[in-house]
Parts: structure tokens; sequence; C-alpha cells
């Protein structure tokens, strides 16, 4: 069986101009996230690359990136658009271009929504709402200077535009509560995120078959699924959106330290407890085993 | 399109993406029929490995089979044959299938 190059992850980062993106990502670097990620600040004067020619240059960037050795040494790309950039279109132009969609892999579109230009920019800025309809996941930035009335229908109105994406909080950057996530009520959506901690010797053909069938059956509910499981070709990134896992890909070995989140599962979805996965997916993983 | 069985050409399940060699793949294909017969057996499903690739042959109670490609056409395809929804979260689910095997 051929041995497939591990693929780039891309982590596109979008919103409109001053919603807040490089200061979310500034903070979220300062504190550790994307320690695996190569940096890529498109249009803007600080980043660690640079374009402001549109998607052609955007493309020509990251082929350049993707040939050089060094890029073998990172898992994922995270790519702060400029305020103008449509992501949807930006995925759709890298994963049209013959050489990059064999590297690179669009994982997923953070997309910064300014909470002060609230509503009225969404009735005015057709690009804002290209923007927020391309999200699988949204941050509201200065929540701290909004009324929370305000904060509270500008978020609802989110949610009911992407259902599916998880919204958080931030001020200056930072991860804040969102009005109903500072109380001890739980989210309007009643999502949970479960992780499943799995052995070493954790069934694939037991974890799939299950899988296939949980999302078959709850597809509508499970908003995300993902994990690194170590199996037999190696260390396995599985991830869902939308009821539909994506094809695994096979993800570089890393030291001991860095692989301490392999064999966790997290699921994030609603409409059951924890227990209710736990005592399933057992079943179908003892099942392969009773048969070995 | 595959000239000896008619189906379309189609690229590997992502379930059968932990195989490293042919004889993993082969090795996942009959782990997967033997946990499919304990769940099934309850609701007097049969399954058995194709001759065709990954597809599994599926013989409802009635005796009417099916040929069904991937996991992605099983679950919607034994609902259809069960006329009820198949839901591994339920205590029903597991619980029948548990006491069956």
């Amino acid at each position: 069986m051929k041995e497939r190059a591990p693929s780039l992850r891309l982590t596109i980062l979008g919103g409109s101009p001053g919603a807040g993106k490089t200061t979310w990502l500034r903070r979220q670097l300062c504190g550790g996230a994307f320690r695996d990620a190569f940096v890529i600040t498109h249009g803007a004067p600080d980043g660690l690359a640079f374009g402001s020619d549109g998607d052609a240059g955007l493309i020509d960037i990251l082929r350049s990136f993707c040939a050089e050795p060094a890029a073998f040494g990172y898992e994922r790309i995270v790519l702060e658009a400029s305020g103008q950039a449509d992501p949807a279109a930006l995925a759709e132009a890298i994963r049209g271009d013959r050489g990059l969609s064999s590297r690179l892999v669009v994982s997923e579109t953070i997309v910064a929504v300014d909470a002060l230009a609230n509503l009225e920019e969404l009735r005015t800025q057709p690009l804002s709402r290209l923007q927020i309809d391309s999200a699988d996941c949204l941050i509201v930035t200065k929540v701290d200077a909004c009324e929370p009335a305000a904060l509270m229908r500008f978020v609802s109105t989110l949610k009911s535009l992407r259902p599916n994406a998880p919204i958080f909080g931030a001020a200056n950057g930072e991860e804040t509560a969102l009005p109903w996530q500072s109380s001890s009520a739980p989210a309007p959506s009643g999502l949970i995120a479960t992780t499943l901690t799995l052995d070493n010797s954790i069934d694939w053909t037991g974890l799939s078959l299950w899988l296939s069938a949980l999302l078959h059956a709850r597809g509508s509910d499970i908003v995300e699924v993902k994990g690194v499981l170590r199996t037999p070709a190696g260390r396995l990134r599985i991830e869902s959106s939308g009821g539909a896992v994506g094809r695994p890909e096979i993800v570089p070995d890393r030291s001991d330290c860095e692989a301490d989140g392999d064999n966790q599962l997290v699921i994030v979805g609603r409409g059951y407890g924890a227990e209710d996965l736990q005592r399933s997916l057992r079943f179908f993983t003892q099942a392969a085993q009773d048969r070995s | 399109m595959c000239l000896k069985c008619g189906f379309s050409a189609i690229a590997g399940h992502w379930s059968e993406e932990a195989a490293r060699t042919p004889q993993d793949l082969v090795q996942a294909r009959i782990r997967r029929l033997q946990i499919l017969q304990a769940v099934l057996r309850p609701y007097g499903f049969k399954v058995a490995n194709s001759t065709l690739g990954a597809a599994l042959r599926l013989t409802a109670p009635n005796g009417e089979a099916e040929l069904v490609q991937s996991l992605d056409e099983l679950w919607p395809r034994l609902e259809g044959l069960l006329g009820a929804p198949l839901d591994p979260l339920s205590p029903h689910f597991t619980r029948n299938a548990g006491e069956a095997s």
C-alpha cells in the first residue's frame, strides 16, 4: 500500500476590517494555541508573510511555502485573511489549485465578528454575511464594550445564521464569556463536549463502525467530532462536521509530550449524555474484542 | 465503472484508512463483519462480506438481499428494510444486541 505524505491543515481566520482578527490571533498565539502552525497574515503590514494582490497572490505564497522543506515541520497553517476576503471563495480557490489541493486541507474557518458593528453591518455589508456564512466557528469580539441585551440579540442572530457553528466571545483578544455562559444556565443550544479517552488497544474497526452508525442516527445533533488516534497506519487524525467524516489524515509522530492528546475523541453535540456515548462505544468495541 | 460488478469506481471508505497493508484491510473487513453480525442478529438480519471489494451482502428477515457498498449506505438501507430507526445511543439497541451475542 502506497505511503501518503502528511497533509497540512489550513485554518482560515476571516472577518471584516477592524473586527479584531489580529488581536484575537496574537492572544491565541501568546496563550500557546496553534503551536503546530505556521502563521500567514495576508494583506496586513505586520505578518510573517505578506500579500496584498488578492487570492492569486495568496495562492502563490501558499505554493511557495508548501514547496519549502521547512513546511514538513508543521502540521498546520493559520491564514489570517484580508478583511476584504470571502473565506469560502478563498477555500474554493485553494481546493481548485491542483498543486495546493494535494498538500493542503482546509480544515476550519474561524470568523471574527465585531459586536459593536452589530446587526447594522450584517444588514448593509454583504461581505460580512458571506464571511459569517463561511464560518465553522464564530468569535464575537469586543463583547466587553457591548450592552448585554444588544449582544444577546446579535449572538442570537448569528446562531440563527450558523446554527452549527460554536460561538465564543472575546475582549481584547481574550476569551470572554457570553451573557448566558457567565451564568450557571446551560448554553441555549444545549451543546455538550464529551471527551472519550480510548486505551492503546483501541479497536479502530469497532470505533469506525460505531461512529458511522452514530453520525447516521444523530448527525443533525453532532456538531463536531475530532481526535488523533494511534492506529496500525500511524497517528490518524479524524474529523467530522455536519454529520460527515472527512478522509482521515496521517499526521507525523511527535514527542511523547506533544502526543499526550492522542487517543482522545472529542464529540460536540446535543440531545444525549456523555454516558450514552461511552456505553454505546464500549458496546461496539467490546463486540470487536470478543470476536477477535 | 467496474466492468465486473457494474458499480461505479469509488475511493475507499474512511473507516478503512487505518489499514497499513492489504492484510490489515482483510482483517479489518472480517472484524467489521463479526461486529455487524452481533449487532444486527437480534433484528433478524444476516450480513456477509461480498466478493466485490468492500461491499457487504445484507439479507433481511424476509429473505430480501441487497448489496451495499459502504457503511454510508448500510445504515439507511437497514432502516429502510427494518422500517424503524436504528439509534446506537438507545439502550434498547445495545441491550438487544448484547443479549443476542
